[in-house]
């Protein structure tokens, strides 16, 4: 999403930002649960990820 | 320092939120909200700094797990519009545009929130843009929710003195940036004047309200200027209160305005940052 895209059903639908850099790390905002664990899998080792998806094993 | 709200103050929390949220909503006619205490009239639509009127709007509504590790999972509602005009906003034209997004109604808000709750959430986060500029929305919000719901106010700090007793007991845990370490930045990234003093001395009145943590968002080349500052002040002015320093900064918004702020943060950056912060014996959380 960038910045001036519309936000109709704000509150309807879940939402995460990314950032790729250029050197593979990734920055997030606004991580979801379910997201978590869809980046967990894509780097099992990454021990801030795998806090916050045990963090978050409760809700969607 | 942390100073935690007796359990007696959350015994009719909801009431006297109904009560505040109605003073609040009286108050906008003349609205000193937040410290830049235009006095304009939001009464019957957007005016003054932050554009906005009397209806609150919300861009998201939902369980999230990037706060602090003690917080999460949250169930965080944003508002649109807020007071503050940063340059490297994250949330850019949601934060800075009150009238965007979706009409906030508190009553749908509370439901889902306490669904989150039920489902496991360990909190509730208000957050902006900057809620402070929403205080009738966000008090509304607040009578509706369960008194023993854990609630989190996040905030930039530059509420006004007048606010404070509107929100004096209404959330148990306050989420505080500590965004600029001396005023000559907070004017060039922020259009906003006399930030230490206000920022500062909001700080320490929360912190004997309500649980603290400070938030810092680390910027690419402010270490000096900024996160030094501001470490040191912590240290001295609040010695142990936990602290978040934030390495992930990103160059949205406008930032490309500001030579400084084109880039991430460094390795360089962020390892001289966290070894200031651990020289000076913060208490960093994660």
């Amino acid at each position: 999403m960038t910045p001036d895209s519309p936000t109709p059903n704000a509150g309807e639908r879940m939402t995460t930002e990314f950032l790729l850099l250029p050197d593979g790390v990734i920055l997030v905002q606004n991580l979801t649960p379910v997201m978590a664990e869809i980046l967990l899998q894509l780097n099992p080792n990454e021990e801030a990820i795998r806090r916050r998806v045990a963090a978050g094993q409760a809700p969607d | 320092m942390n100073a935690k709200p007796p359990p007696a103050l959350r015994l009719g929390r909801p009431e006297r939120a109904r009560a505040n949220a109605a003073q609040a909503r009286a108050m906008l006619s003349a609205c000193r909200f937040c410290a830049h205490e235009c006095g304009a009239d939001r009464q019957t639509g957007p005016a003054g700094l932050c554009h906005a009127g009397p209806q609150a709007r919300f861009f998201a509504a939902q369980t999230e797990v990037t706060d602090e590790l003690e917080l999460i999972p949250t169930f965080a509602v944003a508002l649109n519009g807020c007071d503050l005009r940063c340059a490297f906003c994250i949330s850019g034209a949601d934060s800075w545009n009150a009238g965007a997004s979706a009409p906030f109604d508190a009553g749908a808000a509370a439901r889902r929130a306490v669904a989150a709750l039920d489902r496991g959430a360990r909190t509730i986060m208000l957050l902006g843009g900057e809620p402070t500029v929403h205080l009738p929305a966000a008090l509304e919000f607040v009578s509706l929710l369960p008194a023993d719901a854990r609630l989190v106010w996040k905030t930039n700090a530059h509420g006004s003195v007048e606010a404070r007793p509107l929100l004096d007991g209404m959330f148990d845990v306050w989420v505080a940036d500590l965004k600029f370490g001396n005023d000559t930045c907070a004017r060039s990234l922020a259009q906003i004047a006399h930030y230490s003093a206000v920022v500062r001395g909001n700080l320490l009145w929360a912190a004997g309200r309500a649980e603290l943590i400070v938030r810092h968002l680390l910027m690419p080349g402010h270490l000096e200027c900024c996160w030094k500052p501001a470490a040191q002040w912590l240290a001295s002015a609040l010695p142990g209160v936990k602290t978040n320093l934030r390495g992930g900064f990103w160059p949205a918004w406008q930032s490309r305005r500001h030579p400084q702020l084109r880039r991430p943060v460094s390795a360089a950056e962020s390892a001289a940052a966290w070894a200031w912060a651990q020289d000076l014996g913060l208490n960093l959380i994660p």
